[in-house]
């Protein structure tokens, strides 16, 4: 029964996109959250099943690898599935809330949900492969619902998307001429036995997935499909979608072929370019969804940076906080930069407009959604008692026990950068005087989805131990 | 469960509930929030009077849970956290009552006195930390709740100071957060003990090089808090937030916060003995007697009154720092118990501060003039504050100065009584003038501007019972339960 789950969440979601195609628009949304409900659900009973049983596999069909498919879902999985689940459901629950929404919009966000649970799960290849190109394809679709103007954003984003998806494969023809086979547990254990140099595919695959993942220098495509996105896409976008290579190249990097020390190097360097260069370029931006995009950046840099930690030359203590670092900083930017999004984007839909200049007043007029930004804000810094807070602080202790002071000095200045551009527009916010805006109140509907999520954001520090655990099953030292 | 163990953490939950109760009141609902403050704040105090038998016997009630793997979150009630939680306790009591007098006819007084509530939540939860990384995490706290507070008046200057506050509060509170990974991933533990931690002091004694650059970090960002110069920047210009919130930061929450820290690093972490032999308790003296001085020299060309007073509280919360930096029990005892004096008298002075410019708009000092007639009991108070701060017997302010000369002297730092002693002229240089103004305006002098009528009671009833209790504290320091007493008991127990 419990062996059913991981493909249960990846077929759900698909029945949800099958349900929502077909049935009439104004039913749609309805249905879309009722799915998403069911799929947070399934989320938290795989999540508990893991932590408590450990590890579950599924081959498909009863054929076992290297003939089948397997189907696995392990710590890491446990905890990326949950999230994707809170996030949609939040995202799908504001979009309901907010004004109609076009009909393409809900059968998209569920197709998007089932590719990111296949990547989670994925225990073969190829099969990461499709799921990374249904991830990426939808979120092409959910872009270009933006109009006319989001149109050349989304095409831009499609030839990226492709393009990073093509270097993954052929870097899966590498390993498959390697080792023979596709299935990832096994083409681990080929790989160490065998004698190609791992920088290779290892390197293209990281290229290919760097580019999906908007790491420095490849992030020029974010920032304009994030202006150009609808209300629902951007959370999506900047939350999960970017995250989804991310989390191949751990499977890659822990489980088939191993870290190499040139790549380990590749990733220190172009994490930290994007941990400076994103904070830089948030900070002299005008406008708010601008400000946030480049800060998913800069985000996405610690979440690169993080593997030059996790190299088989490091203690076991090391590597265990490094990879908790990876799982929490994830969490935290997934909850805290879709709420963020969220809010930015109600911001802009009620006044036209997000410059930063347009949340003097907000403090009084839309006090719900100020704490939500303030404590969106305080895990994205890093301030506790935020999960936030708990993964600078994991990321911090493992550069510091091996001596690593490069990398205390980028989380240092990167801490200080983030501070001073997402507290410009809050600081705004406690603005009183001529400039403010009317605030009509929000309808509690509207503000549940980015309050829930910032709370959580917040909230979840205080129980880090649990979640560090449940992602570290099935996890081994190297 | 024991309830004596879970009594930190109800203390703290007092003025966190207090605050979202406030929170979720509309704004107009003036008499309950008022009442919800007041009463919470009274309970709290009344609370942590209850914890002091258990401190006095050393069953410190300790609470915690684990926020990392291996790394706990611990609430802790020992003497000095008394000490510091009760300071916070009663002027939390004074300044709730002051501020609900002051604010009566401001907008955002829900927002207020919500972060009002949590920011002695914060406070208190500094107090009761029992490691290091417990007290990064209510430091950083501290700061995100006193932001909304400094820049409560919503103006382009107020917003302004406001952000450099914050620049400065998150930079200092980054370096004690490296310093703290560092400390907690190296030595093992951050835990404070009496004297010293163990693990760290085996960590100091084999890593001398890498202990100093952690101690080095958590001084500079604790100092940032406790205003050592040039890190004082934020204070004089924190001036712009209400009176209320000068009086808070400045006796009770940030600077003390920042000067708590010092003292539970130098005494209950590394230990003075370590830090002495790493070479660093000198330099930490020279630096508190330059800010010392530098702060009183600043004062003196000040012509704002609220700025003058904000130099002032630059160069007196160094005495705690001085204190520290002596290799001597009677000078650890001054630095302990001027913690207690000192946010006691100065709080008095804002206090003041605060009526003056309500009821007569006199925000400079030559606009005092022959106030002693017309506002005879602010003016009386705003005396007994004044001469405490210069250190006149029998107030509390003599106390820890001739405490602290008596330690120098035995610690074989003469020069540090000089300091002391030009210190006390330049208090004297720059607040005397202030009292012979209010009290004997030069002749042919005319009374100007009309005396607001407000609510009288409010805000002087909490500004006479602290200048009263000030006095107290000088003239029982004899008494074993004094500040004195138990600035003696937590010296004596660092050094079994």
């Amino acid at each position: 029964m419990r062996s059913l789950l991981p493909a249960a969440c990846v077929f759900w979601p698909l029945l949800t996109a099958t349900l929502s195609w077909w049935l009439p628009a104004r039913l749609r949304s309805t249905v879309a959250v009722a799915g998403h409900v069911v799929a947070l659900a399934l989320a938290a009973v795989l999540a508990f099943s893991v932590a408590r049983g450990g590890v579950i596999e599924l081959a498909l069909g009863d054929w076992d690898a290297p003939l089948g498919i397997v189907v696995r879902a392990d710590g890491l999985a446990a905890v990326f599935l949950s999230i994707t689940a809170v996030v949609t459901l939040a995202v799908a629950v504001h979009a309901r809330a907010a004004a109609t929404q076009p009909p393409s919009l809900w059968p998209l966000i569920a197709l998007l949900q089932s590719g990111l649970a296949a990547v989670c799960v994925a225990g073969d290849l190829f099969n990461a492969y499709v799921a990374l190109e249904v991830v990426g394809l939808s979120a092409v679709g959910l872009v270009a619902l933006g109009g006319a103007g989001a149109r050349r954003a989304a095409l831009h984003y499609l030839v990226i998307a492709v393009l990073g998806s093509l270097f993954y494969l052929v870097a899966v023809g590498v390993i498959y001429g390697a080792t023979g086979t596709l299935d990832m547990g096994l083409a681990g254990i080929a790989w160490a036995e065998g004698t190609t140099s791992t920088a290779w595919p290892l390197g293209l695959a990281a290229v290919g997935l760097a580019l999906k993942a908007a790491l420095f220098p490849l992030h020029g495509w974010l920032p304009a499909a994030h202006a150009g996105a609808p209300l629902a896409a951007s959370p999506l976008l900047s939350a999960l979608v970017v995250k989804a290579p991310l989390f191949i190249l751990a499977r890659l990097w822990l489980e088939v072929t191993g870290p190499d020390p040139a790549v380990a190097v590749l990733l220190a360097v172009l994490g930290s370019g994007a941990v400076l260069w994103g904070g830089f370029q948030a900070l002299i931006q005008t406008r708010l969804k601008r400000v946030v995009a480049y800060s998913t950046v800069a985000q996405v840099g610690y979440l690169f940076l993080v593997f030059a930690l996790i190299t088989p030359d490091q203690d076991e203590a090391v590597q265990r906080l490094a990879l908790g670092a990876w799982v929490t900083l994830m969490v935290s930017h997934a909850l805290a930069k879709s709420a963020m999004f969220l809010i930015t984007s109600t911001i802009k839909t009620f006044h036209g407009t997000d410059e930063i200049t347009v949340t003097a007043g907000m403090a009084r007029g839309w006090a719900p959604m100020t704490l939500a930004m303030g404590l969106a804000t305080i895990s994205l810094i890093g301030l506790p008692v935020s999960i936030g807070f708990i993964g600078k602080w994991q990321l911090l202790s493992a550069a510091g026990i091996p001596g690593q002071w490069w990398l205390v000095g980028v989380v240092l200045v990167g801490s200080v950068l983030s501070a001073a551009y997402l507290l410009r527009p809050l600081a705004g916010s406690l603005r009183e005087g001529s400039e403010e805006q009317t605030w009509t109140p929000l309808a509690w509907r509207q503000v549940v989805a980015p309050l829930g999520l910032a709370v959580a954001a917040f909230a979840l520090g205080l129980s880090a131990v649990p979640l560090i655990e449940l992602a570290l099953v099935g996890w081994e030292p190297m | 469960m024991n309830l004596i163990a879970a009594l930190p953490v109800i203390v703290l939950l007092v003025s966190a509930l207090a605050a979202v109760w406030i929170m979720l009141l509309p704004e107009e609902a003036t008499r309950i929030r008022n009442g919800v403050g007041v009463g919470a704040a009274a309970l709290k105090l009344v609370l942590l009077l209850a914890l002091i038998p258990w401190v006095l016997e050393g069953d410190y009630p300790a609470m915690g849970w684990e926020m990392l793997p291996g790394i706990r979150l611990e609430l802790r009630v020992d003497s000095l956290s008394i000490l510091f939680a009760l300071l916070s306790g009663i002027l939390w009591l004074a300044t709730t009552i002051y501020a609900i007098g002051y604010l009566r006819e401001s907008k955002n007084r829900r927002r207020f006195f919500a972060f009002f509530s949590l920011c002695v939540t914060a406070t208190v939860g500094i107090a009761f930390a029992g490691n290091l990384v417990t007290f990064v995490v209510f430091y950083e706290m501290l700061t995100l709740v006193t932001y909304p507070l400094v820049s409560h008046y919503g103006t382009p200057e107020s917003l302004k100071a406001a952000r450099a506050y914050l620049f400065y509060a998150l930079t200092g509170g980054l370096s004690v957060l490296t310093g703290t990974v560092l400390l907690q991933s190296l030595a093992g533990s951050t835990a404070f003990e009496a004297g010293g931690t163990e693990a760290v002091q085996h960590y100091a004694a084999e890593h001398p090089g890498m202990s100093l650059v952690i101690l080095s970090l958590l001084v500079a960002g604790f100092g940032v808090k406790a205003a050592l110069v040039p890190l004082h920047g934020w204070l004089p210009l924190a001036m712009v937030a209400p009176a209320p919130v000068s009086a808070l930061l400045h006796a009770v929450a940030v600077v003390k916060a920042g000067a708590f820290g010092l003292v539970r690093t130098v005494t209950d972490l590394f230990g003075v003995e370590v830090v002495h032999g790493l070479g660093a308790l000198d330099p930490l003296l020279v630096w508190a007697s330059v800010t010392i001085l530098y702060g009183s020299v600043r004062a003196l060309s000040q012509q704002d009154l609220k700025r003058r007073l904000a130099f002032s509280t630059v160069s007196q919360v160094s005495y705690i720092t001085l204190g520290l930096a002596m290799f001597a029990p009677l000078a650890t005892v001054g630095g302990v118990v001027h913690l207690f004096h000192q946010g006691i008298t100065k709080i008095i002075l804002f206090f003041c501060a605060g009526l003056f410019a309500e009821r007569l708009g006199a925000k400079t000092i030559s606009s005092l003039t022959g106030l002693g007639s017309r506002m005879p009991w602010t003016s009386a108070a705003f005396t007994v504050g004044a001469f405490g701060m210069i250190g006149l017997p029998p107030l509390a302010g003599f106390i820890s100065k001739w405490t602290l000369a008596q330690g120098a002297l035995q610690a074989d730092r003469d020069w540090v009584v000089l300091v002391l002693v030009l210190s006390a002229l330049l208090n004297c240089l720059y607040f005397l003038p202030i009292v012979f103004r209010l009290w004997w305006p030069p002749r042919g002098w005319e009374p100007t501007g009309e005396l607001q009528p407000l609510a009288l009671r409010t805000m002087l009833l909490p500004t006479v019972a602290v200048a009263v209790l000030s006095v107290a504290a000088g003239a029982f320091a004899g008494l074993p339960l004094s500040p004195l007493g138990w600035a003696e008991l937590i010296t004596a127990r660092s050094h079994p």
